[in-house]
């Protein structure tokens, strides 16, 4: 769930968003539908420089009966704090991350490495991964992505949230090889996302030893919704919960 | 229905907590000192983080006596979640904590060590477990229950006399704890939607 202004948007490649309704009663209805883990984002709040919007964190934490991994604008250890008072069960950084790394490490020591993510935005650039900087809109040299991989998981990060940024909202089905080329370099749970546009290509994913995927578009646009896509993977013998 | 305690040291996820007793039908109050614990007829220890900083606090805040008092002299219900049972161990090992409550037998171990191939740790996600169905307090949860995990350390060592459920992997990590009037669960019941608001309904209902 991607949030600005006070409303969920979704689009592709971290632009052209539209309206995708409202936070409280996505994560009532994501919730009921089976949802294993709700991701809420504020996509704004780094780039405008400002906190998340707690009360509207807040307001889905009440809907949420799985957990909350909150993210976006979390540049120190008492914004990080507001959001667990808040109902986050988990934080992800993701540019804080870049400019501040020893967040990771603080929050760690505070709340553990299993609730600090690190969300990894990748562009792919003829098949080699760069790392994506939100602030400039586009992808970086300055540092590569197995060099970062390897300060995060050292600073504690504990899960990573793995987005290929080049096939965002695209539909062109979810980045296994990253997500190999990642797995590969760490021992921490891994989050694939970006692409995912078919419940086939969820298949796929999970089929080629994909340990969890995040949906965004497939969810918004379309007429499928959580059941229905694990139902889905229930039939393809792919191990989900019902 | 009694009024369930919640207890706030500084180290758990308590609106969570809170929501998911008052979704399972309860009433709720968040307590933070010893006198607070010992007018309760219900406990519930959260925790999310570092068993040490956990530990820490509810050693120098009393609460950890007070606990002690209600349960063992008083009998009155228990839940620890997460850290909160970890927590009860004889040893800790997390960012070299020395004991913890001692309550019982076990060590809380890193899961680094007990991991296989592949394995990721921290162990995040839904898992099933496995019942211990010689423990009657097994009884609180679903055999075919799913529940979930987000955790780093383990507890290890613990007898059948006080483990309700255990993990098939890592080496058996213990799922679940229950003896006298005290209940533990690694998972979450708070975020383990349906199976986990049926655990807090048995936990309610539970007459020890």
């Amino acid at each position: 769930m991607l949030l600005s202004k006070n409303r969920l948007v979704k689009g592709t490649r971290y632009a052209e968003y539209r309206d995708a309704g409202s936070a409280k009663t996505t994560a009532r209805a994501y919730n009921a539908q089976g949802a294993d883990e709700i991701f809420l984002l504020d996509i704004d709040a780094s780039k405008e420089n400002r906190e998340p919007d707690f009360e509207t964190i807040a307001a889905a934490a009440l809907e949420c009966f799985v957990p909350l991994t909150v993210g976006g604008g979390i540049s120190s250890l008492d914004i990080a704090d507001r959001c667990f008072k808040s109902g986050a069960d988990k934080i992800c950084l993701t540019s804080t991350a870049r400019s501040n790394p020893a967040l990771i490490d603080g929050i760690a020591h505070r709340y553990g490495s299993q609730a600090t993510v690190i969300g990894i935005d990748v562009w792919n650039e003829d098949g080699t991964y760069l790392l994506y900087d939100h602030l400039t809109g586009r992808p970086t040299r300055d540092l590569s992505l197995e060099d970062w991989l390897d300060q995060v998981i050292d600073l504690g990060a504990g899960e990573l949230r793995v987005m290929d940024v080049s096939r965002e909202g695209t539909r062109e089905g979810l980045n296994t090889d990253l997500y190999d080329k990642v797995r590969t370099r760490v021992s921490v749970p891994v989050i694939l996302e970006g692409g995912a546009g078919t419940l086939s290509q969820v298949a796929e994913a999970l089929s080629a030893g994909v340990d969890a995927v995040a949906l965004g578009t497939l969810l918004v646009f379309s007429d499928n919704n959580i059941r229905k896509i694990k139902h889905y993977m229930r039939h393809e013998k792919l191990p989900v919960r019902l | 229905m009694s009024v369930v305690s919640v207890i706030d040291y500084g180290a758990g996820n308590i609106s969570s907590v809170s929501n998911a007793i008052w979704y399972a039908g309860a009433d709720v109050e968040v307590i933070s000192t010893p006198d607070e614990v010992a007018k309760a007829d219900r406990l519930v220890l959260p925790g999310v983080g570092a068993a040490g900083t956990a530990m820490a606090r509810l050693r120098s805040s009393g609460l950890m006596d007070a606990l002690r008092e209600m349960v063992f002299d008083k009998a009155r219900p228990f839940l620890g979640i997460c850290i909160g049972m970890q927590v009860l161990a004889e040893e800790l090992e997390e960012y070299g904590a020395g004991a913890g409550f001692g309550w019982v037998p076990g060590t809380v171990q890193n899961l680094k060590s007990h991991a296989a191939e592949r394995q990721t740790v921290p162990h995040i996600g839904w898992k099933a477990i496995e019942v211990n169905a010689e423990n009657p307090l097994s009884n609180m949860m679903s055999p075919k229950g799913v529940y979930y995990f987000c955790h780093s350390f383990g507890l290890f060592g613990t007898p059948l006399a006080q483990s309700t459920a255990t993990l098939d992997t890592f080496d058996g990590c213990v799922a679940a704890i229950g003896f006298d009037t005290v209940v533990g669960t690694q998972f979450h019941p708070e975020k383990s939607q349906n199976d986990g608001i049926q655990f807090l309904e048995s936990f309610l209902a539970w007459k020890p």
